[in-house]
């Protein structure tokens, strides 16, 4: 059975909205200031509710550690969609990160929608 | 196949006799205990083991050998808290490959013990001290600078752990422990020599004084402090189970299955 490790910030957790053999395990870690809720199960037990799932602990691990490296290493823009797609650094959450978008984004932009996304 | 009955010698080995030949068996190791990085530690809890009379061994493999370029690749370790409230830890580092021995877990630690066989005995004299069982003779290495764990009376838990170099791709401990054997006595050096057999093993040679014994063959669900939770038994009859920790969250069966499958392996392979 594949073991992951899933994370929801604590504000947006709620314990009903998963397996009761597993809401009672969840911990609390803070990465980055900001309060989370992380579970470690076997795999069947993730649902949409977390926002992120680690496939590997090490991946958990350097999130936790490091949290998430912004740097933008690609932008692509679909205009029949009017989206943006921004690709960053992280190993844990390379994306593409997907925004709307109508217009060329400058580099602030683009920075500003990853950091908006990742606080 | 000819009939063979079963006795025992003066030691206690189980032996085969046929038509006059006499047949040793070889101490069967079974499984061993390869845990990953600090996440699945195994304790044992509420032990009150007096803290200047016991006997700690356990055998120890090493899987492959030391990675080369890093300055340590894992530790393995055993964690002995006592009821002052500070923790002794006995280390196996790779690297220098030595064993260490933390009086107190924050403070320095004797360093430079090699054990001499694969199976491993230790008794803790006048808390700071450790005794070192060797086939030949029984080393004593002290460790009385600052710290004092004079005010110690109790083993309270005795806990199997490891830590890992993150840049090591494999989360693997590279070590296998086996057969963790506690008396609440010391042994002499012969019983030393009786269980380490040059390296080839047997079962303790008495039961006096048999605390904990932990075969690590595989993980049973087992009541611990009155709650079933999965865990390795204790074969000593005190019924002082070792608990595994931070297994992932699921159902018991879940987690017996889990720990079967991937923290315990053949301790000869």
């Amino acid at each position: 059975m594949k073991v992951k490790t899933g994370i929801i910030k604590a504000v947006n957790f709620n314990p009903d909205d998963y397996s009761e053999v597993i809401r009672g395990s969840f911990a609390d870690v803070i990465q980055g200031g900001e309060n989370y809720k992380v579970l470690t199960a076997f795999e069947h037990y993730f649902n949409e509710h977390f926002e992120h799932v680690f496939d590997s602990a090490e991946g958990y691990q350097e999130w936790l550690e490091k949290g998430v490296n912004k740097t933008i290493t690609n932008v692509r823009y679909d205009w029949d969609n009017e989206k943006a797609y921004i690709t960053i650094a992280d190993t844990n959450f390379p994306g593409p990160h997907e925004f709307n978008c109508q217009t060329t984004w400058t580099d602030q932009d683009c920075i500003d929608a990853i950091n908006q996304k990742f606080l | 196949m000819a009939e063979r009955s079963v006795f025992s010698n003066e030691t206690g080995q189980v032996m085969f006799g046929s038509g006059g030949n006499i047949y040793k068996v070889p101490y069967e190791f079974g499984n061993g205990l390869r845990l990953f990085n600090v996440n699945c530690p195994i304790v044992i809890d509420n032990i009150d083991l007096d803290i200047d009379n016991f006997t700690l061994g356990y055998w120890i493999r090493r899987i492959d050998s030391e990675a080369t370029g890093v300055s340590y690749r894992d530790v393995n370790y055993i964690r002995l808290l006592y009821d002052n409230g500070y923790e002794a830890y006995i280390s196996h580092r790779t690297g220098d490959q030595t064993t260490r021995f933390y009086p107190r877990i924050t403070g320095p630690g004797t360093s430079g013990i090699r054990a001499h066989g694969e199976f491993e005995a230790y008794s803790i004299l006048n808390k700071n001290s450790i005794q070192v069982y060797t086939p030949n003779v029984i080393n004593t290495y002290d460790k009385t600078s600052s710290m004092d764990n004079s005010d110690a009376t109790k083993v309270e838990k005795i806990s199997l752990n490891a830590y890992h170099n993150l840049s090591i791709e494999d989360p693997r401990m590279n070590r296998i422990y086996d057969e963790l054997i506690v008396f609440d006595r010391k042994i002499s050096l012969d019983e030393y020599r009786h269980i380490n057999n040059n390296r080839n093993g047997n079962p303790p040679l008495t039961n006096q004084g048999l605390f904990i014994y932990l075969k690590l063959n595989g993980a049973e669900i087992l009541s611990i402090g009155g709650i079933d939770k999965v865990g390795v038994r204790d074969y000593s009859g005190n019924n002082r189970h070792g608990e595994i920790m931070n297994l992932p969250a699921g159902t018991l069966q879940e987690q017996l299955d889990w720990a079967n499958a991937n923290l315990f392996v053949p301790f000869i392979s």
